[in-house]
């Protein structure tokens, strides 16, 4: 892990930047803002950004910068749960498909089948089924995601299997989980991270599109997608109500793929 | 009870050839039906060019591919039907050294990592850092090895923990698949070296697999010839430079260029290639090359037949002394 | 055997890499004459194919390499000419084979188009005479009913097949000067031999410079001339095939040639090693390259840089003591 070689790719720095930046503004929301994300004032509802309120009021009069930064723990945080565990399922489904021919057969018809629908729709689907709520945002997007992880695990797998030292392990005795884990998975692991901070970003983007659509985190629970889905009624007049939850969004989003970027290049030996 | 420590019979290794729908099309017949018998603290060098089945024959041998046909017995216990679980018992005992340094070794291990999984994967607990540096030594890697990585070390370094990982376990078998083809010619005379002092200290008996004449013919006892699955000769080392029988040998042994400038060899050039595996020729496998090939060469396999004390030959010009008996 | 074809005068490759500056190659010369075959032996790290590859300009001279010193084809210095001018050289006047030929062969296209390319790109002829001169190179190179093979993918042919196209391929435009770097390394015994002795035939008839470069002692006893012998980016010794292996001065050509498990002969004991091991480029020693791994060092050998000598005509070293066998 060349941390020097990181440094010098100025966009993936930005990128790396820009996700601490808004994950601890996520972290440390209570002490960047006095107003509670819930607090309802109906008289100033709808109040354009001021000293006071510098992302202005939603509809009932709550600080839209409070619900923003709260919103980002749970939006990141939705992300954040999304994306570690579709690694760990993904690449243990992976990891055995590509060791096991008839496990192949089965686990990669299922996540074929999972594929060929759209994520987003496939989502809304796996919420109506299993009812609104965090976790469950977190659940039906973990099922969305685990097919790339896998495929991706698989293929890495399946070239490392061919190795000659993994032969000689064979050879040595060791057993399949052994091999599968001490020494195949160090090799899969690289393509992965790469790919979770994608999952880390598109989570984000679903969580919005399924809260916006009202089969997310429910209300008053605020998250980027819900309070989105409360500005889309009133944005003629109320512009706040979109700009800063789309700007926050769209830059985390961003700052995530630029690190993304850059962490896929430092693994990529043959980039310059 | 034989003399052999380490025996395959009639060892067959057919890799079928599917089409779309998963069907066996047609074989490849990489070994078809070769019988290889070597001695505790001996060498048996196994020659033959590309595709003729050597490598398939020592990864057959050792269970790393299971046989189509064929037996193997070590120690006099047969190993061909056994269990994963039993076999991994006598894995201790047969090792490989791989021939490529570059891929054999886990490139994100470190080399003290790596030989002390073995241990750790046949239960030794305690004292695995000094059992391995032990080894080290012994292969003749300085101490600060154990925390290099493989990419940090020459082809013939990494050679070396190849050999030190498959000692490590105390094996009286060790099958050496090309161990120095991929090394600079100054580094394949220490590899060698290393080896031959390791056999006769150990008494490890090595099915040695190599394409070049001159290092099998240094390092062997006893030598056999394949071409294409077939074993086609087999005879002392002495023996078979000085008195080459099948023609294919001789063939062989005349193409190697020498390096002596002023010995302008009298060449045997074989014409066209050699037959493909999918589909080889009927009779004498060796027929459609052959310069001296006779009508029954098309038609009839010739047997293995005993031409004197340890000189055997698959060919219709030889009349059998006697006839090979099975065990 | 005629005129030089090519003359290497004090060639030099630095490469700019992450480490720093590392030249590769310091002060190489040599000549190449017509209808001779000259063989650059060394093992891996020598410089051999660095040579090759900067007599044919391959390396990138925007940011990676920069060469010092002449190259003359034929009394031209190719490597003052502009870059560009080089592409009418390659192909035409100076062709290269490589060691393996699957890889070297583009997988997508017939054998008969790769050997038409250069054909069409250096010379006036349209695209019919083309494939019938691609015909007939297969034939020249042996390969048999050439009008079936040209229509064929590289990957429907053996190894030994594949290399005759290389060869074919690099010969269809007849050229004056042939690289060959490994050409038979990656082959059988049997099929090295084939093709060595193809390389002969087609040398003396089209009276071609040849340059064979590898690593295997006894490839160069049988097909070469003259031999150079390179360590660490330098010629360690230069002479006449017959006298390298009889009267070999250069105690780095002894340990080698030592090394070798004889086909001929005897046992013996134990193989003789070469002590230590080839430094890396980045750790060039100074004064004589291979001072701490040779028996015979003295300090003069540490602390100055030996020239290359000619100790005796036509037998080059680069050493302060050169010797004869032991």
């Amino acid at each position: 892990m060349d941390i020097k070689k990181f440094l010098h790719n100025k966009m993936a720095v930005i990128g790396g930047i820009i996700t601490i930046i808004m994950v601890l503004s996520a972290i440390f929301a209570p002490m960047l803002t006095s107003y509670g994300p819930l607090d309802m004032v109906i008289s100033d509802r709808l109040k354009a950004p001021s000293a006071a309120h510098i992302f202005g009021t939603d509809t009932f009069g709550r600080d839209l910068f409070s619900r923003v930064l709260y919103g980002a723990r749970v939006s990141i945080g939705v992300g954040f749960s999304v994306s570690i565990l579709t690694m760990i399922l993904g690449m243990t489904v992976g990891l055995y498909a590509s060791y096991y021919k008839w496990l192949d057969n089965l686990l990669m018809r299922v996540c074929e089948g999972l594929k060929a629908i759209p994520a987003t729709l496939l989502a809304i689907a796996l919420m109506a089924m299993l009812g609104a709520s965090t976790k469950n945002v977190i659940i039906s997007l973990v099922i969305v995601s685990i097919p790339d992880i896998a495929r991706i695990s698989r293929s890495s797998a399946l070239l490392t299997k061919e190795q000659t030292y993994i032969e000689a392990m064979y050879a040595l005795g060791a057993k399949p989980n052994r091999i599968i884990w001490k020494n195949i998975m160090p090799n899969v692991i690289s393509p992965v991270i790469v790919q979770t901070t994608y999952i880390f970003a598109s989570a984000i983007i679903v969580e919005a599109a399924l809260s916006f659509l009202g089969v997310g985190v429910p209300a008053p629970e605020p998250s980027w997608g819900n309070i989105l889905s409360e500005g889309k009624t009133v944005i003629y007049n109320s512009w706040w109500m979109i700009v800063f939850p789309g700007i926050y969004m769209a830059l985390t989003v961003l700052g995530l793929n630029m690190f993304g970027d850059g962490v896929r290049d430092l693994m990529d030996p043959t980039s310059h | 009870m034989s003399e052999y420590i380490f025996e395959g019979r009639d060892i067959k290794q057919y890799f079928p050839v599917k089409d779309f729908l998963g069907r066996k099309k047609s074989e490849v017949k990489a070994v078809d039906g070769v019988s290889i018998a070597i001695r505790e603290g001996e060498t048996y060098g196994l020659v033959g060019e590309t595709g003729c089945g050597k490598s398939t024959l020592g990864r057959t041998l050792l269970k790393l591919l299971e046989p189509t046909q064929g037996s193997i017995w070590y120690k006099g216990k047969e190993l061909t039907d056994m269990k994963v679980n039993e076999m991994r018992a006598y894995r201790k005992e047969l090792q490989m050294i791989f021939q490529d340094p570059y891929t054999s070794l886990n490139p994100r291990k470190k080399v003290g990592k790596i030989l002390e999984e073995v241990l750790e994967i046949h239960g030794q607990q305690k004292g695995r850092k000094e059992t391995v540096m032990q080894i080290l030594e012994k292969v003749g890697l300085r101490k600060e090895f154990y925390d290099r990585y493989p990419n940090e070390m020459s082809g013939g370094q990494r050679q070396r923990v190849g050999i030190a990982r498959a000692l490590l376990l105390n094996p009286s078998v060790i099958v050496c698949d090309e161990p120095v083809s991929a090394l600079d010619v100054s580094i394949q005379s220490q590899i060698i070296n290393l080896l031959l002092d390791l056999q006769q200290e150990r008494k490890i008996a090595y099915l040695f697999i190599a394409h070049d004449m001159s290092v099998v013919k240094y390092i062997s006892n006893r030598i056999g010839v394949m071409y294409l699955g077939n074993l086609v000769e087999e005879a002392s080392t002495d023996e078979l430079f000085g008195m080459p029988m099948h023609p294919y040998t001789q063939a062989l042994l005349s193409a190697v260029p020498s390096t002596n400038p002023h010995i302008r060899k009298q060449r045997i050039v074989l014409e066209g290639d050699v037959p493909s595996p999918l589909s080889p020729p009927e009779g004498c496998v060796f027929h459609t090359r052959c310069p001296y090939a006779m009508p029954i060469c098309k038609n009839q396999k010739p047997e293995w037949k005993r031409i004197n004390e340890g000189h055997c030959v698959a060919c219709h010009l030889y009349k059998a002394e006697e006839k090979v008996e099975d065990n | 055997m005629g005129e030089k074809i090519l003359e290497v005068d004090k060639l030099s490759t630095t490469f700019r890499t992450d480490n720093g500056k590392m030249k590769a190659i310091d002060g190489m010369e040599f000549c190449v004459n017509k209808g001779e075959i000259l063989g650059i032996v060394g093992e891996s790290g020598c410089g051999k194919s660095v040579t090759s590859q900067s007599i044919m300009r391959l390396y990138d001279e925007k940011y990676t390499a920069s060469y010092e010193g002449r190259v003359l084809l034929d009394g031209e210095d190719i490597l003052s000419i502009p870059l560009k001018e080089m592409k009418n050289i390659r192909g035409n006047r100076i062709a290269m084979i490589f060691q393996d030929a699957l890889s070297s062969l583009n997988p997508v296209y017939t054998v008969g188009n790769q050997i038409m390319e250069p054909i069409m790109i250096h010379q006036k002829v349209d695209k019919k005479q083309a494939r019938n001169k691609a015909i007939e190179m297969l034939r020249l190179v042996g390969i048999p009913s050439p009008e079936k093979r040209v229509d064929q993918y590289p990957h429907e042919l053996s190894g030994g097949m594949r290399q005759r196209v290389m060869i074919a391929i690099a010969l269809s435009c007849e050229p004056e000067l042939l690289i060959a770097d490994e050409p038979t390394t990656a082959l059988d015994v049997t099929i090295q031999a084939q093709i060595m002795e193809l390389i002969i035939k087609l040398k003396d008839r089209l009276n071609m410079g040849v340059i064979l470069i590898t690593h295997d002692l006894s490839v160069v006893a049988e097909t070469c001339d003259r031999v150079i012998v390179m360590y660490l980016g330098q010629t360690v010794e230069e002479a006449g095939v017959d006298d390298i292996f009889d009267n070999p001065m250069h105690p780095y050509t002894n340990g080698l040639l030592n090394s070798i498990p004889q086909l001929e002969g005897k046992r013996s004991e134990r193989l003789y090693m070469i002590p230590g091991m080839v430094p890396l480029l980045s750790q060039i020693p100074s004064g004589c390259r291979f001072a701490k791994r040779c028996p015979h060092a003295t300090d003069k050998c540490f602390a100055q840089m030996p020239e290359l000598n000619e100790i005796e005509p036509g037998h080059k070293v680069r050493c302060f003591f050169p010797e004869g066998k032991r």
